[in-house]
């Protein structure tokens, strides 16, 4: 076969992802006097850091001065049902202050107390009002600050680029291959360093929050190229998603709504969440009130979607005019006018707790390799409070910049296989050229179904082995049969899918493999029929072995400060 | 419904327009029918789009001749709401075969260069906040500023923009000259004068009045009028003006 042409292009770290996490690295490792180029699959500003509502935790004490950094970490290890890891958990609690500063010297506009000072609201499973906040917008007022900083920035960044592949060289990271979207030219960048800040996969998922971009490409890449991921199965369903209409399925009503005080009804009018966690009621863990909810519905007490009601009609209109604007606007597109009327919510495919496992420095077990926000695992542990996501994507976005950049200034740039590009390059356009197959969208649709009924909220063994099952038949017989219609190379979204599924499928896999590991209940991962015996203390760590199959290993959490019940 | 959607392959001018039969239902949004012609009919038809909610400002393009997101537009309800937008050439010149009462007629965002279908080209839009600096120089500082209640609700409506360059493509202005910055980025040397935390107020606003920004603005006001995010840039510009 002829060499397919490709642009090759040089830099000392280059960032995959431009959300929160990315643009965070970004403005960081370009203060070091290097060539940073950071590349999206999107517009630059678009990511679904924007889509983040309710907000930014960080133990300020603006509200309750009682409020400090151990509290914010026993808080977070507590909701993360101890598995997180410890080390991981003192970075965000110890810098989210320093962070959220650096936003405010960015711009960003946070709402504030009448001294003047960043005001802070009551999230779930926190000891204090810890969350600071821009409205029920702040994802999105953070990621306008960030796009603004980047301009002042000498990042080069290039948007509509899509990542495909880590090539690594002597086990370190040498080039990452990408196709230009807007043009169909393939790239191939030859960093010195690299920051993964992908995001999360709720597009694995039928019904989520998710942008429709987050499938999970970091994942995908990061385990192809032999990274360790970790806890892998811990999947946040937030628990209240739109139920109607259709096209909005999924879509975020923030946990403000009850931090707020917004209350949930079943179809009898009764305020369940009374039965179940009565000392905390709405603002019991996210996975708590995602079960609550099912259980009223899978017992018939439902509302006629499928969910539950949530009310705040007893609160002051103007309190709801201010603090929960976008809600209000949400919920008008469906015609609810949420001030007089209960909204209907149910479970949504939200925030992958697990991901690329980091060391203190924000590096991958692949040298050169970092990876920032929710693209990474082990900070959140079996499950992540609200707030603490974007805290994340500032702290450690800036933690990897800044090592990436370390990195990139006392390593050589290494080499780079071009027999393996050339094969990726040609794998790639072997999707435009196959005469036969299945098309994206199919695929897609069948992937999403099957882990939405098989891997979700409730799980068993039976489920959880037909998925992996299935998993691995799509792996073996779907992947490499991707059939695009449509050959042009522009814009073409078919070929975008087809690329993206690939890596939708190997995280879908992990996901699964490491759920039907997992025996007993903890965190997110909740079984049906839970072995009592498995206290479930521990972390799955998995990678592609020397074979090419998928290994699962547990390993023990690390401990720093609170020990493990 | 019949959705009447403009194509460019080679980007440019449109070249054509192709017809598609959309199935209904309440509640379903133009971008709910692209996804249907995507997905069943035709993989070629290229669109931006990300956060499904009037949050990333990805899915800006002209619906029936008015500037809208995509996502917030239902279809059931695009031949009863109209923006009273002042007309220039793109918001009037229709093709031929256009039968308003029965099709949507679905177009790329005016004011920008097309780059495929009803994808245009945002280099112009973002160039314009990167000439005039839009960013706020920060301090070296380990605490926070103070703002008080009352000075960040001058700046409210105005920190709401989601860049999706509604306003530029709702603009007369913008289709007549070439240089003009348009809108939102005027809108946003505002938002930075105003805010109490800016060390150097000056500079945005001097940025603004040149020539190519605010003296421009014919106040037509067809930009408070489309903003699908209640940031009145017209608004903005008339102050900057005085």
């Amino acid at each position: 076969m002829d060499e397919l042409p490709y642009k090759t292009i040089l830099c000392d770290v280059l960032i995959i992802g431009a959300g929160g996490a990315g643009c965070r690295a970004a403005i960081e490792a370009s203060k070091h006097n290097l060539d940073v180029i950071m590349i999206s699959k999107e517009l630059v500003g678009k990511a679904h850091t924007a889509m983040a509502e309710g907000g930014y935790n960080v133990s300020l004490g603006n509200v309750d001065p009682e409020d400090d950094v151990d509290t914010h970490f026993k808080d977070t290890i507590v909701g993360g049902n101890y598995l997180n890891n410890q080390e991981l958990v003192q970075i965000l609690v110890e810098n989210a202050s320093e962070r959220i500063f650096d936003l405010e010297e960015f711009g960003a506009v946070f709402d504030r107390t009448p001294e003047g000072k960043i005001a802070q609201r009551t999230f779930g499973k926190q000891s204090w009002r810890r969350t600071a906040y821009a409205s029920d917008r702040t994802g999105s007022e953070i990621m306008v600050t960030l796009t603004e900083a980047i301009r002042k920035t000498s990042v080069r960044v290039f948007d509509e680029v899509f990542a495909t592949r880590l090539v690594l060289n002597d086990g370190k990271i040498s080039a990452v291959t990408a196709v230009d979207l807007k043009y169909g030219d393939y790239i191939l960048f030859r960093p010195k360093a690299v920051v993964m800040a992908t995001g999360g996969a709720g597009r694995i998922y039928k019904v989520t929050s998710n942008a429709q971009l987050d499938v999970g490409d970091g994942y995908g890449m990061a385990y192809e190229a032999g990274a360790e991921l970790i806890d892998m199965e811990m999947i946040q369903f937030h628990p209240t998603g739109m139920c109607a209409p259709k096209s909005a399925v999924g879509r975020l009503v923030t946990e403000a709504v009850r931090g707020e005080g917004g209350i949930l009804l079943n179809n009898k009018g009764e305020r369940f969440m009374n039965k179940y966690y009565p000392a905390v009621m709405e603002l019991a863990g996210r996975d708590q009130v995602a079960r609550s909810i099912m259980t009223e519905v899978l017992e018939g007490r439902g509302s006629p979607n499928g969910g539950a009601y949530l009310s705040i009609a007893h609160i002051p209109h103007q309190i709801i005019e201010f603090r929960l604007e976008s809600m209000i606007e949400q919920f008008e597109d469906a015609g609810v006018d949420i001030r007089n009327e209960p909204m209907e919510v149910s479970p949504t495919a939200h925030h992958f707790m697990g991901g690329i496992k980091i060391d203190t420095n924000a590096q991958s077990t692949i040298p050169g390799v970092f990876a920032a926000g929710e693209c990474t695992g082990g900070v959140h542990g079996g499950n992540r409070l609200g707030g603490n996501a974007l805290a994340d994507t500032q702290v450690f976005g800036a933690l990897s910049g800044e090592n990436a950049a370390k990195y990139a200034k006392t390593n050589e740039r290494p080499g780079v296989n071009r027999d393996e590009v050339q094969k990726e390059f040609a794998h790639l356009e072997a999707m435009l050229t196959r005469k036969e197959g299945i098309s994206p969208s199919d695929a897609r649709d069948e992937l999403t179904t099957l882990m939405w009924e098989k891997v979700q909220i409730f799980r068993n063994e039976k489920d959880l082995a037909y998925a992996v099952k299935e998993l691995r038949r799509i792996e073996k017989e779907v992947v490499p049969n991707i059939k695009v219609d449509v050959k042009e190379k522009r814009f073409n979204p078919g070929w975008h899918q087809a690329m993206e599924f690939e890596h939708m499928v190997k995280t879908a896999r992990m996901v699964a493999e490491a759920a039907l590991m997992r025996k007993g209940s903890r965190g997110a991962h909740y079984r049906v029929d839970a072995d009592p015996n498995d206290k479930g203390y521990y972390n799955i760590i998995i990678r592609k072995g020397k074979d090419g199959e998928m290994e699962l290993r547990k390993d023990d959490v690390v401990v720093t400060k609170v020990e493990l019940p | 419904m019949l959705f009447r959607v403009a194509r460019s392959r080679e980007g440019g001018k449109i070249t054509h327009y192709d017809l598609y039969k959309i199935q209904e239902k309440k509640g379903m949004t133009i971008l709910d029918g692209l996804f249907q012609i995507q997905d069943r009919m035709d993989p070629s038809l290229a669109f931006r789009y990300s956060c499904r909610g009037a949050v990333c400002g990805s899915c800006a393009m002209l619906i029936d001749k008015e500037p809208r997101l995509a996502c917030r537009t239902q279809i059931l309800a695009v031949k009863d709401e109209a923006l009273k937008l002042k007309p220039f050439p793109p918001l009037t010149d229709a093709p031929p075969g256009w039968d308003k009462k029965t099709e949507i007629l679905i177009e790329p965002l005016p004011n920008l260069p097309i780059l495929k279908d009803l994808v245009v080209d945002m280099t112009k839009f973002y160039k314009s906040l990167e000439d005039l600096k839009l960013w706020m120089e920060p301090l070296e500082s380990k605490h926070p500023r103070l703002q008080s209640p009352d000075e960040r609700e001058v700046i409210r409506r105005y920190v709401n923009c989601i860049m999706c360059a509604i306003c530029y493509g709702s603009c007369p202005v913008n289709f007549e000259n070439e240089e003009y910055v348009g809108p939102a980025a005027l809108a946003k040397a505002f938002r930075f004068e105003q805010d109490s935390r800016t060390t150097d107020p000056e500079r945005y606003g001097e940025a603004a009045r040149k020539s190519n920004g605010a003296p421009l603005c014919d106040l037509v006001m067809n930009c408070v009028k489309a903003c699908p995010k209640g940031v009145a840039p017209g608004g903005a510009i008339r102050k900057l003006k005085q």
